[in-house]
């Protein structure tokens, strides 16, 4: 108390300047209306621009939340613009899953979702992610689903540059999460950097003109017949966590007449 | 005690003549006003307690808020003006300084260094108060209102103290307080 009295002591004609100013103040604000009307739109100002700056960190604190709602909106956003896409009588449809294992990490290229057999999905079925083909699921138990993806050394895609243009294999980039290479593209195909490269269908597991990802570099000497072009795939699987997949009527139906018992002679 | 008086008593014409006559005195379209009440108030003697500064500005402005109707204009500039009085003093004492009791004066103090610091207490008064007047949108009015209110003013000032106020025959104000000047 006596360390406050010494304070007050110390300031006090500065404390009096100021109550001075503000009854000057006051007194003005009862006078005239321009002095109210600026302090009132001062006022105004100052409470709106303290209200921001508070709901600013409530949104900061709220931010992951509002994060993961953001992620299901955009997936379920994308679901209904992929089944707006084909507007024929049987469409594709598109269903959401979460990603409970991405590739990329400990070396895997598998994919893992957090839907399975029951909730509809089943091998065979391609995936979309962040808008890209992603690859296609493999294997399912009751709720999880085993996606074979576009990174997987072993597997090829079907695929062409932009929509009318030639179509090859996509295969992956051992160890490379990000890349794929085209292969089958004969030299007379004009390919540039930042093409896009789209899926032709063809495979029964995405319908045609799905994009794939853009062609970052033409790769192959002009003495070959073929170039090899390297794609930056637009799943970005490290960042992906949200999913999904689609499925048709006609793709099974289809499966079934690719049975080898169907073909056999 | 001896100061207190001369001071009162210069104030208080100052004051009435402005609220009576000058504060009509309106030139150039509201470009020059005119503030003899400040003439009276800038005779403050050197070495009061600044807080007395502060209390005596107050009274003054709270006065010529009153009688003009003016809502708090004057008292929050002559507040301002009190709070500066000594800094005020201070950045214009000679290199003798100033000893207790000193009175601005233009006699004693060189019309130069006098027509200074009248400049600079109108100047303040005047911006505080074309401020609060005019707002922040109109801040090159204030600034051109300060300017000639503070350029009239100087000039009726040293008017002021070249008609009413020089020292007679006799007069010891000259005598400094130290002998060996």
């Amino acid at each position: 108390m006596r360390n406050l009295f010494a304070l007050l002591a110390r300031t006090h004609r500065w404390l009096l300047f100021l109550l001075i100013w503000g009854i000057a103040l006051a007194w003005m604000n009862t006078t005239y209306g321009h002095q109210r009307t600026a302090m009132a739109r001062w006022s105004l100002r100052a409470t709106g621009s303290w209200l921001s700056a508070a709901g600013d960190v409530q949104n900061w604190s709220q931010l992951a939340e509002s994060h993961r709602l953001v992620m299901l909106e955009n997936a379920r956003l994308r679901s209904e613009l992929e089944t707006l896409k084909d507007r024929g009588p049987e469409p594709w449809k598109a269903r959401q899953a979460r990603v409970l294992r991405a590739p990329g990490w400990n070396g895997s290229p598998w994919m893992v979702l957090d839907r399975g057999g029951r909730d509809g999905a089943r091998p065979g079925t391609g995936v979309l992610s962040l808008g890209f083909a992603a690859g296609k699921i493999v294997d399912t138990t009751a709720h999880e689903s085993m996606v074979l993806t576009l990174a997987h050394p072993e597997a090829q895609w079907s695929v062409r540059l932009g929509r009318s243009g030639q179509a090859g294999r996509l295969v992956a980039v051992p160890g490379d999460v990000r890349r794929a290479t085209v292969i089958d593209i004969p030299w007379s195909q004009l390919v540039l950097p930042g093409d896009t490269v789209m899926t032709t269908g063809f495979d029964g597991v995405f319908p045609a003109d799905v994009p794939v990802g853009l062609v970052e570099d033409v790769q192959g000497n002009e003495a070959d017949e073929f170039q090899t072009v390297v794609v930056s795939l637009g799943a970005n699987y490290l960042a992906a966590r949200q999913a999904m997949w689609l499925e048709h009527k006609r793709a099974a139906r289809i499966d079934s007449l690719s049975t080898p018992s169907t073909l056999a002679p | 005690m001896n100061a207190l008086i001369p001071f009162l008593w210069t104030l208080g014409w100052a004051t009435v003549s402005q609220v009576l006559l000058f504060r009509f005195g309106v030139f150039w379209g509201g470009y020059g006003l005119l503030a003899v009440h400040l003439y009276g108030l800038l005779k403050m003697p050197v070495g009061w307690p600044p807080t007395t500064y502060l209390m005596l500005a107050a009274v003054s402005g709270a006065v010529m808020d009153l009688v003009c109707f003016t809502g708090g204009m004057h008292l929050a500039a002559s507040v301002t003006l009190g709070m500066a009085y000594p800094a005020l003093t201070s950045s214009l004492e000679s290199r003798e300084g100033l000893r207790q009791g000193h009175v601005m004066d233009p006699y004693q103090d060189g019309w130069g260094r006098y027509a200074a610091f009248v400049a600079m207490g109108v100047g303040l008064y005047w911006a505080v108060l074309f401020g609060l007047q005019n707002g922040w949108p109109l801040m090159g009015r204030t600034l051109g209102q300060t300017l000639t209110s503070t350029l009239l003013n100087v000039f009726v000032f040293l008017l002021i103290q070249g008609l009413l106020n020089r020292p007679q025959r006799g007069d010891q104000r000259n005598v400094s307080a130290y002998p060996w000047s």
